[in-house]
C-alpha cells in the first residue's frame, strides 16, 4: 500500500516523481518557485498534470486515460489559509467532509466531534469562523481535514500564516495527529521537517534533487538549498584531485577557483560535487592571507547582521560568523572587499547528484 | 419622504469641506478626507448632487398632498400598481433562476467564446430598451422568430402580461448576472477547492459552499433586478403595448396620466421615487450598489 506520483507540468518547468509510504509524512521542501505548491495541486486534482500518473493503493488518480475529479480522490489538502466555510460553525465544518461521503448527520457530527477532541478543539465547536483566531481556525480546518479521513492528507504550508507564538503549539498538534499518517507537508521551515516528517524530498527548478531523513540532510547537505537550511556555506562544482573547482552562476565565486577539502567519499575528478562548511569556520581578513595551507576567497561583503552571541557577514552565496569586536577591529561594512579563508580541513566535499 | 434621506447629503459635503467627516451612523472608521480636497471638487460635487436631487424636489413640491391618497388609489393607479409589482416579482424570479446559473457558468467555466457571451449578455444594460422591445417583438409577436410557431400552439405571447414579465427580464438579468458574477470572482474558488477535496460533490459544494458565499450579491442582485423591472418602459410599451389591468404598469400608467390628469401622474410618480429611495437604502445597506454594478 503505498502512494505514486509521477508528474510534468510544462508551464511550471514541473516534473518529478517520488513515492509516499504507508504512514510515512514526506515534506516537501524547496525555494519559492521551485514547484513544491503545484505538485500538490497536481495531486489533489485542482491542476491538470501535462502529462504522468499518480496511484494512491491501488487506485489511479489519474494516468493515460484515467482523470478522477478532487472529490473522488480520497486526497484532502489543507492550505496556509484555513478556509473555514463562513456560514457554518467549526462543528459544521468539520462535519463536512463526512456529510459529503455520504454519513448520515448524527455519525457525521459525532466523527467531527472525535476529531475537534483530537485537534484540542473541542470547546470551538459552536463557533463562527469569524469569531476564532488565526491559530483556532487551523486548528479547526486540520480536524476538518482529518475528519473527511482521506488516503493521503496534504499540507501546503499550514504554519506559514500564523503567529509565531501560535505556530509550535500547532506544530506539536500536528506531530500528534500526523504520527503514522500518510501525509506530505510542503514547508519552508527546518523545524517541520525535523518534527514532522519521516523523509524530506528537496524541489530545485521543478525537480527532486535531494531526499533523505531529515538529519541526514541537515548533516550531508548535498545542495545549496539544504545547506541554507543547515546553516552551511556551500560551493557547487566538479570533484578535482584536492577537493573540487567551483562552477559557475555563484555570486562571488569565480567559476573554476580551487576548493581544496576532504571528500567524505571517494570522487572521480571531474563529477558534480559541492563543497559544504560552517560559517564559524570562516576567517575574515582585510588583507589576503598567506602562509598556511587555507581556501582564501576574495568577496564583497552584502552584509552584515546580528546572529546569536555574534555576527554574520554575508558575502554572495556566503556566509561567516565573527565577533562583534572582530567586525570592529576589521572595519567590516557592506560593500567592501575582504577575504574570506576556511581551513582545507573544516571542508568536506559530497557528491552532487542525491542517491 | 424624499426629502429625508436629500437634506442629509450637503450636509455631510458641508462638513467634509471643514476637514472632519463623520460618517453618520459610525459604521466606517474615520479614513477618507485625511489629505483634504480642492475646493473645485467640492463646487462640481455640490452640482452634481443638485442635478440629481434638485428635480425630485421640484417635483415633490407639485404634489397636491392634499389629494394624494384618493390619486394614488384610484382604480386605474391600484391596477397599475397591482400589475407592476406582479410582473416585478415574476420577472426578478426568472433572472434569479436562469442569471444565476448564467453567472455560474461565465465566472467558473471555460470555453472557447465566453468572453463573447458575457458581453453579449450584458448588452441589455447598454441597449435603449425601446430597441429591446423591438427585438422580443421580432421574437415572440405574431410574426416573429418564434411567435409564429408559438401561435401554431395558440399561445399568444406579445402584447400579454407574459409579455411584460418578459420584456422586463430582458433588461433586468443583466443586473443579476453582473453582481453574481462579481461576487463569485472576487471570492475565488478556494472555498470549492477545499470542499472538493473533502469529498463534496460539485451539486454539494454548489449547495453547501457556493450559494451560502453569494447570498449577500444575490440579495443585492435581487434588489437591483426588481428596481430595474418595476421602472421598465420602453420595452414594456414596445413588446406588451398598454391595456389597463394586462400590460399598463405602473411607468406606463404615469405617462398616460401626465396628459389627462398631470396631478395624479405627479402623485404616482412619487410612489415610484419613494420605492427607488427604498431600494437604494436596501443595496447599499448590504454590499454597496458600486461592488455589485462595477467590476
Amino acid at each position: 500500500m503505498s502512494f505514486t506520483v509521477r508528474a510534468a507540468l510544462a508551464e511550471r518547468q514541473l516534473d518529478v516523481r517520488f513515492k509516499v509510504n504507508d504512514g510515512e509524512t514526506v515534506a516537501l521542501m524547496g525555494a519559492n518557485g521551485a514547484g513544491k505548491s503545484s505538485v500538490l495541486a497536481i495531486i489533489a486534482g485542482l491542476v491538470r498534470p501535462d502529462h504522468g500518473e499518480a496511484v494512491l493503493d491501488g487506485r489511479v488518480l489519474f494516468g493515460t486515460g484515467t482523470v478522477l475529479p478532487p472529490h473522488r480522490r480520497s486526497v484532502a489538502l489543507l492550505s496556509q489559509d484555513a478556509l473555514l466555510f463562513p456560514r457554518l460553525s467549526a462543528l459544521e465544518n468539520v462535519a463536512f467532509g463526512p456529510r459529503s461521503q455520504g454519513i448520515p448527520k448524527r455519525a457525521a457530527r459525532k466523527r467531527a466531534l472525535d476529531w475537534l477532541a483530537e485537534a484540542e478543539a473541542t470547546h470551538l465547536g459552536a463557533r463562527r469562523p469569524a469569531e476564532l483566531s488565526g491559530g483556532q481556525a487551523q486548528r479547526v480546518a486540520i480536524a476538518r481535514a482529518l475528519a473527511a479521513e482521506p488516503d493521503l492528507l496534504l499540507l501546503d504550508e499550514p504554519l506559514a500564516a500564523l503567529d509565531a507564538t501560535v505556530a509550535p503549539v500547532i506544530r506539536r498538534m500536528l506531530r500528534r495527529v500526523l504520527a503514522g499518517r500518510r501525509a506530505i507537508i510542503v514547508t519552508h521551515d527546518i523545524l517541520d521537517a525535523l518534527l514532522l516528517a519521516d523523509r524530506v524530498l528537496v524541489l530545485e527548478h521543478g525537480r527532486v534533487v535531494e531526499q533523505g531523513t531529515p538529519k541526514q540532510l541537515i548533516a550531508h547537505p548535498r545542495s545549496a538549498f539544504t545547506a541554507e537550511l543547515a546553516g552551511l556555506n556551500v560551493i557547487g562544482g566538479t570533484a578535482a584531485a584536492e577537493g573540487l573547482l567551483a562552477g559557475g552562476g555563484q555570486p562571488g565565486i569565480p567559476a573554476g577557483s580551487p576548493v581544496a577539502g576532504t571528500a567524505v567519499q571517494p570522487l572521480e575528478p571531474g563529477e558534480s560535487a559541492v563543497a559544504a562548511f560552517r560559517p564559524a569556520a570562516v576567517s575574515v581578513f582585510a588583507e589576503r592571507p598567506h602562509g598556511s595551507p587555507r581556501n582564501v576567497l576574495a568577496v564583497t561583503v552584502d552584509d552584515l547582521e546580528p546572529a546569536a552571541g555574534h555576527l554574520k557577514v554575508r558575502a554572495g552565496q556566503l556566509a561567516a560568523e565573527v565577533t562583534a569586536a572582530a567586525a570592529a577591529e576589521l572595519d567590516i561594512y557592506p560593500g567592501r572587499s575582504m577575504y574570506f579563508a576556511v581551513k582545507a580541513a573544516e571542508v568536506s566535499i559530497y557528491p552532487a547528484k542525491s542517491a | 419622504m424624499t426629502t429625508g434621506p436629500a437634506s442629509t447629503r450637503p450636509a455631510q459635503d458641508g462638513t467634509a469641506g471643514l476637514g472632519a467627516p463623520l460618517p453618520p451612523a459610525g459604521r466606517q472608521p474615520v479614513r477618507q478626507g485625511t489629505t483634504g480636497l480642492p475646493a473645485a471638487v467640492f463646487i462640481f460635487a455640490a452640482a452634481g448632487t443638485v442635478l440629481v436631487l434638485l428635480p425630485l424636489l421640484a417635483m415633490a413640491l407639485r404634489v397636491d398632498w392634499a389629494g394624494f391618497w384618493p390619486l394614488v388609489t384610484s382604480d386605474g393607479a391600484l391596477a397599475a400598481l397591482g400589475l407592476s409589482l406582479r410582473t416585478a416579482t415574476a420577472s426578478t424570479l426568472v433572472c434569479l433562476l436562469l442569471g444565476t446559473p448564467l453567472a455560474l457558468v461565465l465566472a467558473r467555466s471555460s470555453f472557447p467564446g465566453r468572453k463573447l457571451l458575457r458581453a453579449l449578455v450584458l448588452l441589455p444594460l447598454v441597449l435603449p430598451p425601446v430597441v429591446g422591445g423591438m427585438a422580443l417583438l421580432y421574437t415572440f409577436g405574431r410574426q416573429g422568430l418564434l411567435g409564429s410557431t408559438l401561435e401554431l400552439w395558440g399561445i399568444q405571447i406579445a402584447f400579454s402580461t407574459t409579455a411584460v414579465v418578459l420584456a422586463q427580464s430582458f433588461v433586468a438579468l443583466p443586473f443579476l448576472v453582473l453582481s453574481v458574477e462579481a461576487s463569485l470572482r472576487s471570492s475565488g474558488s478556494r472555498y470549492e477547492q477545499a470542499a472538493a477535496t473533502l469529498g463534496a460533490r460539485p451539486a454539494t459544494v454548489l449547495r453547501r459552499v457556493t450559494l451560502p458565499l453569494l447570498l449577500p450579491a444575490l440579495a443585492s442582485g435581487t434588489v437591483l433586478c426588481f428596481a430595474r423591472a418595476l421602472g421598465e418602459f420602453g420595452a414594456t410599451l414596445t413588446f406588451a403595448g398598454s391595456l389597463t389591468g394586462v400590460t399598463r404598469t405602473l411607468p406606463l400608467e404615469i405617462y398616460l396620466q401626465r396628459e389627462t390628469d398631470p396631478d395624479a401622474a405627479v402623485a404616482l410618480s412619487m410612489l415610484l421615487v419613494a420605492a427607488a429611495v427604498v431600494i437604494v437604502a436596501l443595496t447599499y445597506g448590504r454590499t454597496g450598489l458600486g461592488n455589485g454594478a462595477r467590476r
